[in-house]
This record gives C-alpha cells, sequence and structure tokens, in this order.
C-alpha cells in the first residue's frame, strides 16, 4: 500500500496509527462515520471548516471533483474569500480547470483580490464562464464584492483566460488557487458552489 | 520537505494558526516561505517569466492517509502544494440517475424505445453514472477506497525549510491528527479567524451543483 513513487521519502510505519486500525474499504468507510478515528474523508454532519493557506505562491486551495461538464455547457460559480490581519499584504483567489490554470491566484489581477491593507476582510465572488469552444477560450466574467471595516468595494475581475485558454475537453475538476502576499496573512476560502447552466 | 496529512486539524488551529504554532509558539520547526519557491506534484518550482525546476519533491505522506487510500498518486497532474502551511478541502458527489432495471434507460428513454408497457412489468432501480469525471476521480484513490457516496476530503500540509526531527513531526501529527492541545494558548491571536477556524457541520446537501 505503501506509495513507492520516485522523489518519495518513504512513510514511518512504526507510526501507531498504521496498525491497528480497520482495512481499507466499505467497512473502514462505515466505522469511519462515527469520527472515532482521524481521517480524511468527511460525510454528511462531518466537519467542513473552510480551507486556509499561508502559501506566498499559488497554491490549490479547494477541488470540486468527479464533475463532466461538457465544453458547450457553461458554468456559473460561487464562493467566498477572506483574509486575516498580519502584514500589509494582499491575498487573492484564481481558478483551474481541471490541469491548466485559467487565472492565477494574484494580488494584484484575479478571480477576486483582497487588498493589500494590514486588516481582516472579507469578500464574495460569483462567476460565469461561457462555453469553451475553440476560439472562445478566454471568455469568463466575475462579479465580487468587498468588505473591511474601512470600506465596501465592488467590481468585476477576469475569471477564465487571463492567463491559459480554458480547455475544451469536459471539466471534471474546478479547482480554487490561493494566495498570500505575505506568510503572515492567513487566505481563507470557502462554499464552493459550482452550477451548470441549461443550454436549451 | 513537504508533509501531508489526513483532515482538519482537530484543535481546529487554521493554516495560520498552525504556522504560528510551529514556529512561534512551540517552535517545532520553520516553514518556506520563500515567494519564488513552489511545491508542485512534479517537483520544486522557481516561479516567474521562466519557471525553472530546482528538485525533485521530497514528501512525507501520514500513515492515516495511507489508510484513507490518499498516497501521493492522489494528487492531479499541476497540483500546487505552494509554500507555507495549507489547509485544503475536496469535495466530489457521485450521480445518479433512476433507470429501468436491466437497462441503463430511464422511464422516459425505456417507452420511446419500447413503447407503452405495463407499469405493474417494470421495475425501477437507481444506478450510479459512472460518468467520465467520476472515473478520473475514482482512479486517484488506492483501489477500492475511494467512497460511493458524497464526501469532503480535507487534507492539511506543511512545507518545511527541511526534514523535521521525529519529535517535531510527531508533535505536529498529533495537533492536527488527534487534537492535542496546543500549548500556551493565551500566545494566539483573539482576532476572530485568525489562528483559529469556526467549526461548520455539512447537511450534506447539494442543491444544483456541487459543494465543497
Amino acid at each position: 500500500m505503501a506509495d513507492a513513487s520516485p522523489g518519495g521519502v518513504g512513510f514511518d510505519t512504526t507510526l501507531p496509527a498504521s496498525t491497528g486500525v480497520a482495512a481499507v474499504g466499505v467497512a473502514a468507510a462505515a466505522a469511519r462515520r462515527d469520527h472515532v478515528h482521524p481521517s480524511a474523508v468527511t460525510y454528511a454532519g462531518g466537519n467542513t471548516t473552510e480551507a486556509t493557506t499561508t502559501s506566498t505562491t499559488a497554491v490549490d486551495l479547494i477541488t470540486v471533483s468527479a464533475l463532466t461538464i461538457a465544453a458547450a455547457t457553461p458554468i456559473h460559480i460561487v464562493t467566498v474569500g477572506r483574509k486575516t490581519s498580519g502584514a500589509a499584504a494582499g491575498a487573492g483567489l484564481g481558478i483551474k480547470l481541471n490541469t491548466t490554470v485559467v487565472s492565477e491566484a494574484d494580488t494584484v489581477a484575479a478571480l477576486l483580490i483582497l487588498t493589500g491593507n494590514d486588516q481582516a476582510e472579507t469578500g464574495g465572488v460569483c462567476a460565469v464562464i461561457p462555453p469553451r469552444v475553440t476560439s472562445y477560450l478566454r471568455t469568463g466574467c466575475a462579479f465580487y464584492n468587498l468588505y473591511t471595516t474601512a470600506s465596501i468595494d465592488s467590481g468585476t475581475q477576469p475569471a477564465c483566460g487571463d492567463n491559459n485558454d480554458a480547455p475544451t475537453a469536459s471539466i471534471t475538476d474546478f479547482v480554487i488557487r490561493g494566495i498570500s502576499g505575505n506568510a503572515l496573512v492567513t487566505l481563507g476560502s470557502d462554499e464552493l458552489n459550482v452550477y451548470t447552466l441549461a443550454t436549451s | 520537505m513537504l508533509y501531508c496529512f489526513p483532515g482538519y486539524p482537530k484543535t481546529l488551529l487554521n493554516a495560520g494558526g498552525l504556522q504560528h504554532c510551529v514556529e512561534e509558539v512551540e517552535q517545532l520547526g520553520i516553514l518556506e516561505h520563500d515567494s519564488a519557491v513552489q511545491y508542485r506534484k512534479e517537483g520544486v518550482f522557481v516561479r516567474g517569466e521562466h519557471e525553472e525546476l530546482l528538485y525533485p519533491v521530497e514528501y512525507h505522506m501520514s500513515a492515516l492517509c495511507l489508510r484513507d487510500g490518499i498516497t501521493w498518486n492522489w494528487f492531479d497532474e499541476n497540483w500546487a502544494f505552494g509554500n507555507g502551511g495549507t489547509v485544503h478541502k475536496t469535495s466530489a458527489s457521485p450521480d445518479y440517475k433512476t433507470v429501468v432495471h436491466g437497462t441503463d434507460l430511464n422511464l422516459d428513454q425505456f417507452l420511446t424505445r419500447y413503447g407503452s408497457t405495463r407499469l405493474a412489468e417494470l421495475e425501477l432501480e437507481r444506478l450510479h453514472i459512472r460518468h467520465e469525471g467520476w472515473e478520473k476521480y475514482e482512479a486517484r484513490w488506492t483501489p477500492g477506497t475511494c467512497p460511493q457516496e458524497s464526501h469532503i476530503v480535507h487534507l492539511t500540509w506543511l512545507i518545511t525549510t527541511h526534514q523535521l526531527p521525529p519529535f517535531a513531526y510527531e508533535r505536529i501529527r498529533d495537533l492536527i491528527e488527534y487534537g492535542a492541545t496546543p500549548k500556551d494558548l493565551h500566545r494566539y491571536s483573539q482576532e476572530a479567524g485568525k489562528h483559529f477556524s469556526a467549526i461548520r457541520k455539512w447537511d450534506g446537501s447539494s442543491a444544483v451543483g456541487v459543494r465543497a
């Protein structure tokens, strides 16, 4: 079961948790629901607390996986972001479709920008990504609102294509990327909802 | 070096809180904060216009990740771990449709193909649609471990400048996986959400799309 991929350093099989636990599979999944054992997997009723990062380079923060969205189907997404105080530095969210970064998380121009003021901020964003067909691959747009204790700001941002063309293949993974302008500022994001729009 | 643990830290420390704990309060290690350094699935890169591969990723997956079926292969191509600390979240929901037993046709499609049929002769069943996205997602898990219902996966990873000594790793593991109490709680910020996140419960509902 250990992963022997190149570059790995192997696994510490002496850890107490590596012995004496339920075997993987359906039985283990059922056992995990009572949350007796620590686990990565959460079912209904479990912890769904926000994703956060202090990374000063872009990181995959939230993913909605196991999708199959055809290229001709428009997508609508909604999500929220926040940052803490800690330094005079901004933070931002971006979008990756499958493995392609279409709008990189940045502190200057991205899906959602949290300002460079040393303060806690909260923002919300919704975006529409039109069909991703040949010659129309950089077409998404986003509408955001940003709240701080000093001001409220709203506006538009590019949502798809300011870095790369959108893939023309079916979308199977929708990823929100995040970046913090300073490691002392924590970026959070949550409540990512991905919708498809009817085409007829 | 990249250390990956399953779940949201049971202490409810968020990424900033965990970093504060590791670097400042308990001084267990130093995280990588160089804004030019980005850890990815494919290696450690210098960020910028002319990106350059520095060296392969050294990583350590927690034993509990392996128990859940999450190995290094769980991370997709071009996955970015960034640097510093991150609490990541992935959600997935299988799609189902109601079909006539023994076929993959819904009632409307069945009637279109076979004409009028007595309802008493039909048996309906719920079929998991194993579409492209689901197949791809399931393949990331160790065979037989991918949950077959709506779920959320939390992963917590830390990127350190050097390999951690065993005592430091075990302490961090206890904080994340087993909810050990952080030391010197008075040294954490009182600002809401700065070091600790508010816990939220998932009701499992999915309106139109998929929720994370």
